[in-house]
């Protein structure tokens, strides 16, 4: 029985469905096998940072509701050798025809097949939350070094915990260095101490990221940038690893350089 | 199922209808006015008493009884509430205690306790959180959020978005401030809030 693991934020824009990805792809080069299910039904995104979009024939609905099975469904990514697979959302539905127990039914049996099962949650706490989160045991918090993205983020923890998922981490993305020396954002230190929950990772900002999602590409699958070396930290940290945070510790504070000698 | 709706006793005065603890009330209505189209000639000069025993009638059964006596032009009691019973002397007044609530996690944005007596917190009350509480509020943590307590505010940390103790507001935060040791207390002296090392006050 693989691992299932929403990809959460609360707020929109944090970079969920750019960090499913990419920590999907990191798994696979672990040698896991993984599974992408984009749960934002109506406003898919996951097939074009995957660069899948013109291979989608079938949905995660359809499968929901018996129009195909799940292997009919499931999309192969193209540079992981078939160790990552995509299961879209449907264009055409609203989140609320998710229905909670078919979609909990389904994910296990999904989860009997692969390492890892990554549900990639719509922005909101409304009912397309509830579904990725209702088959989840384990939560990836995406968060930007902002108050507001803090605070979403503080919310989603707390209904994640009401629903009995209690193993939640955190991502921060976007990590700027430059803006966090001039204290324009806030630290990860910051972050967790509000959060008062562990970090999975501290993602650095990386124009290479952008420009790898608006070309389709999964940027720890093609590069190896400080990004992608962000991925596969936490990729490791997810397997029980323990690894440094290397978006720390190509600075100067004292800290980071204890870090860097671990 | 009772074989009887009620039961009649006559006295001089009136007659006491002493009703069936489960027959429906449309019921016993139905067997009275069978009983009255009987023997009204008797029983319809007396003014009849209602008791109902243990068994209690909805306002909307007591108003069906009403109507009954109403339309076949009979006197009639219905049960009335009971007094309140004479406490005595009190020697004490009754003190209303409500226990300390204990939440055992951050209170994280979105989250609220509210109570008549004590909060404990085992963790930070976040920024978009709420505790109200009549009594002392305790905070194993930062407070962030929106906190009000009738006595006192103990915490870790004060950097409220809102805070008042009484009916006095708090205007500060001591955003950076960490002392994680030593716990202090918010509390109200001369219409000001004062905060001090906790357990030093008294």
């Amino acid at each position: 029985m693989g691992k299932v693991i929403v990809v959460t934020s609360g707020k929109g824009g944090v970079g969920k469905t750019t960090t499913t990805a990419n920590v999907g792809g990191a798994l696979t080069k672990l040698g896991k096998k993984v599974l992408l299910v984009d749960m934002d039904v109506g406003l898919r995104n996951l097939d074009l940072v995957m660069g899948l979009e013109n291979r989608v024939v079938y949905t995660f609905m359809d499968v929901l509701e018996g129009r195909c099975t799940a292997d009919q469904a499931m999309v192969k990514e193209k540079h992981a050798g078939g160790a990552l697979m995509l299961l879209a959302a449907s264009q055409l539905h609203n989140k609320q025809d998710l229905d909670l127990d078919k979609v909990k039914e389904a994910i296990a049996a999904l989860a009997e097949e692969f390492d890892y099962v990554f549900l990639d949650s719509p922005a909101g706490i409304e009912h397309g939350f509830d579904a990725s989160s209702a088959p989840a045991g384990q939560a990836l918090v995406v968060v930007t070094p902002d108050v507001t993205s803090v605070r979403d983020a503080d919310r989603v923890i707390g209904l994640l915990e009401n629903k009995g998922v209690r193993d939640c981490s955190l991502i921060v993305n976007k990590y700027d260095r430059t803006l966090i020396e001039r204290k324009k954002q806030l630290t990860s230190d910051d972050i967790v101490d509000v959060l008062g929950t562990e970090l999975a990772g501290i993602v650095p900002e990386d124009k290479a990221i952008i420009d790898a999602t608006n070309r389709g590409d999964i940027l720890v699958l093609s590069q190896s940038t400080p990004a992608a070396t962000a991925y596969l930290e936490i990729a490791h940290r997810l397997e029980g690893d323990e690894t440094h945070f290397s978006a720390l510790s190509t600075g100067r504070s004292l800290l980071s350089i204890f870090r860097r000698q671990k | 199922m009772e074989r009887k709706g009620f039961v009649l006793k006559g006295t001089s005065q009136s007659v006491e209808m002493i009703i069936g603890q489960v027959t429906p009330v449309g019921d016993i209505l139905q067997q009275l006015d069978e009983v009255l189209a009987r023997r009204g000639d008797v029983m319809g000069r007396l003014p009849f008493v209602l008791e109902t025993g243990e068994r209690e009638l909805s306002d909307t059964e007591l108003a069906a009884f009403e109507h009954f006596f109403i339309d076949h032009h009979l006197d009639y009691q219905l049960p009335q509430p009971e007094p309140p019973v004479d406490p005595g002397e009190v020697l004490f007044p009754p003190v209303a205690c409500d226990p300390t609530i204990v939440v055992d996690h951050t209170l994280r944005s979105g989250q609220s306790v509210t109570t008549g007596g004590n909060v404990l917190v085992v963790g930070d009350v976040n920024e978009g959180a709420e505790v109200h509480a009549a009594g002392n509020i305790y905070v194993l943590g930062v407070v962030r959020g929106v906190v009000s307590a009738g006595e006192s505010i103990t915490a870790l940390g004060f950097e409220p978005s809102r805070m008042t103790v009484g009916d006095v507001e708090y205007e500060g935060s001591e955003r950076g401030f960490r002392d994680a040791r030593k716990a202090r207390t918010a509390f109200v002296e001369d219409g000001t809030i004062h905060i001090e090392v906790a357990g030093k006050r008294r």
